[in-house]
């Protein structure tokens, strides 16, 4: 529930700033659902590279996290479609050919590989973790 | 007599038939050792019988056509010689000869204006003046065989000259005949040490060349000159090309950043001047990854196989580069007065690269897998549709290229945030001379002295990395 709150407020705001105009509303809650579903979401592909080493990541921290394969979902095309989107707004370009993979912690989006290694070795990556229970100690 | 000029003109055809041959192969042969000649000197001529001396000569005609003509050979390279010396020769010996029978000469100078060649002449002289002198077989045998001898080699001269001039009763004529027969040896002579010579000359250019080439080589493929890097394949495309030059430059640039570091470091500067130092060496750095971005853009291959690198460099090589990990263990071994605080920071950063680091190398290694997967699998699709597939996979390459890249500017940063101006300038000194000694450990193994047979190849490479060595001397100084 505070997951949600968060999502769609943070969701909504990139609406506004950034004019996305026609956002099919119902992708749009797909997406905040999932990503709050885990203290961990990655979006992926499963037959993706980056996203394997995204997914080794976080089990090497201990995390065990909630993936999304979109090559394997119904809904994946479109999910892909926004998320593409809402990556575009908020980093630059994603350096893995795709845009994937995205990682959102706690309900918040983290971003592609880049953001979430540079994140890692500035430090900011752990506190996250521990503040949405996704690690103790 | 008649039957004697055909047999000799006989010969004198075949002679001149192989006359072409012996010229052709006479510029292409090499002087032929002294030994040989001998044999058609004094010694090997036995002066019985008439007939047995025929049969010698014609022997002595097949056995030159089976040689490659050596005397001939020597003296066919300059064929312009033999015909004038020849011709007064054969007149002066005829003249000689002539005393004891006329039509012998006769004969002889007749022939002489028909030959070309020197040999066959001389030999024909031999035959002509054996068939003459049937009864002094000694007397002719010495100008037979000092003819011949002395008109092909240096060597066995002085005994037949002295029959010659003991059998001839010492007249002026053989005196000149002397002079003239000495000279053409000294020509002859002469005219081989400089073949030899010019052969010497023309070897050691080529070995200059092949090792010009070489050199050529790198040089056009590095642009410069510097941490010893290994030579490249024949096949470089423009931009790893264009990548070795930067990155030649970029190196040439870090340097120059090093020396001022410790310049400044051992003048004790104050904070706010030291920072703009350590500062313009991060903006250094930044500049290394972005030209990384490019270059891996333009021949990702080129970045991973990394000869750009000096090969011991390439021996630590992690994802196109240095382990981060690895030379923030470096800096922990050589800093001191680190805070407690600045020290967990820094172990915390190097698990936390370690962790990225094998993230990351787990996902290469899926990359690898499903390339081969891809390549190895059964024609069950459309072979063009499986080199496609294929060459999706490898353009992820230059994704995985780019986080490494990532990682590496992502701890430098991190490290400049953990630590005083002070303690980032010391630490950026002592990574910065490590790989210094490292490039420098490389060139030095490179033109190590070897016992192989081109020693030149060494000492060349010597020469190129001389200032790679002189300036590892400053890296050594510090160890």
């Amino acid at each position: 529930m505070q997951y949600r709150t968060e999502t769609r407020s943070s969701l909504s705001s990139y609406n506004k700033v950034n004019n996305m105009g026609m956002f099919p509303s119902d992708t749009l809650a797909r997406v905040e659902s999932m990503a709050a579903e885990n203290a961990v979401v990655i979006f992926s592909v499963s037959t993706c590279c980056m996203c394997h080493a995204v997914k080794g990541l976080f089990r090497g921290m201990g995390v065990s996290p909630a993936v999304h394969e979109l090559d394997l979902h119904p809904y994946g095309a479109d999910i892909h479609r926004a998320l593409l989107r809402l990556l575009g707004c908020s980093n630059g370009a994603s350096t893995s050919p795709g845009g994937l993979p995205v990682v959102f912690i706690g309900g918040k989006m983290v971003g592609s590989m880049e953001r979430v290694m540079a994140s890692h070795i500035n430090g900011s990556l752990v506190p996250l973790l521990k503040d949405a229970g996704a690690l103790w100690l | 007599m008649a039957n004697h000029r055909v047999i000799s003109e006989a010969i004198n055809h075949n002679d001149n038939h192989h006359l072409s041959y012996s010229l052709l192969h006479g510029l292409s042969n090499n002087p032929p050792p002294p030994g040989f000649i001998n044999q058609d000197g004094s010694s090997s001529f036995d002066y019985g019988e008439l007939e047995e001396a025929m049969v010698l000569q014609a022997v002595k005609y097949r056995s030159d056509e089976a040689k490659p003509r050596g005397g001939a050979t020597t003296l066919e390279m300059f064929p312009s010689w033999p015909i004038r010396t020849h011709q007064s020769l054969p007149t002066e010996s005829s003249k000689s000869g002539g005393e004891s029978s006329d039509s012998g000469s006769a004969n002889f100078s007749g022939k002489a204006e028909s030959q070309q060649l020197e040999s066959p002449m001389s030999s024909k002289r031999n035959h002509n003046l054996m068939l003459q002198h049937r009864n002094n077989n000694k007397v002719n045998s010495s100008p037979t065989s000092g003819l011949p001898s002395t008109s092909r080699t240096p060597a066995p001269p002085k005994a037949s000259e002295d029959k010659m001039k003991a059998t001839t009763s010492g007249k002026l004529l053989d005196a000149k005949t002397l002079r003239r027969l000495a000279q053409n040896r000294e020509a002859a002579r002469k005219s081989r040490l400089r073949k030899k010579a010019y052969v010497q000359q023309l070897e050691s250019s080529r070995i200059k060349l092949s090792q010009l080439e070489q050199e050529l080589q790198r040089a056009r493929s590095q642009g410069m000159f510097m941490g010893g890097c290994g030579p490249p394949g024949p096949n470089i495309t423009s931009g790893a090309a264009m990548f070795n030059m930067e990155y030649g430059r970029w190196l040439e640039d870090d340097n120059r950043h090093i020396s001022e570091i410790r310049t400044g470091l051992q003048a004790h500067l104050s904070d706010n001047d030291l920072r703009l130092i350590v500062d313009s060496y991060i903006a250094h750095f930044d500049e290394v990854f972005r030209l990384k971005a490019v270059g891996a853009k333009a021949d990702v291959f080129h970045l991973i196989i990394g000869t750009w690198m000096s090969p011991a460099e390439r021996c630590f090589i992690w994802m196109a580069g240095f382990r981060p990990s690895d030379s923030i263990k470096i800096l922990v071994s050589q800093m001191d007065l680190l805070t407690e605080q600045q020290l967990m920071g820094i172990y915390g950063l190097q698990h936390s690269s370690q962790q990225a680091e094998e993230a990351l190398s787990q996902g290469l290694e899926q990359l690898q897998q499903s390339l081969m997967d891809t390549l190895a699998a059964s024609q069950v699709i459309d072979g063009m549709q499986q080199i496609a597939v294929a060459l999706g996979k490898v353009s992820n390459l230059e994704g995985f290229i780019r986080q490494a890249d990532n990682l590496r500017q992502q701890t430098v940063h991190q490290l400049r945030r953990i630590l005083t101006v002070q303690q980032a300038a010391r630490c950026f000194l002592v990574v910065g001379e490590y790989y210094g000694r490292l490039r420098a450990l490389s060139s030095l193994w490179l033109s190590r002295p070897r016992e192989t047979l081109i020693s030149d190849e060494t000492s060349c490479q010597t020469t190129m990395d001389l200032q790679m060595v002189q300036s590892s001397r400053n890296h050594f100084s510090n160890f």
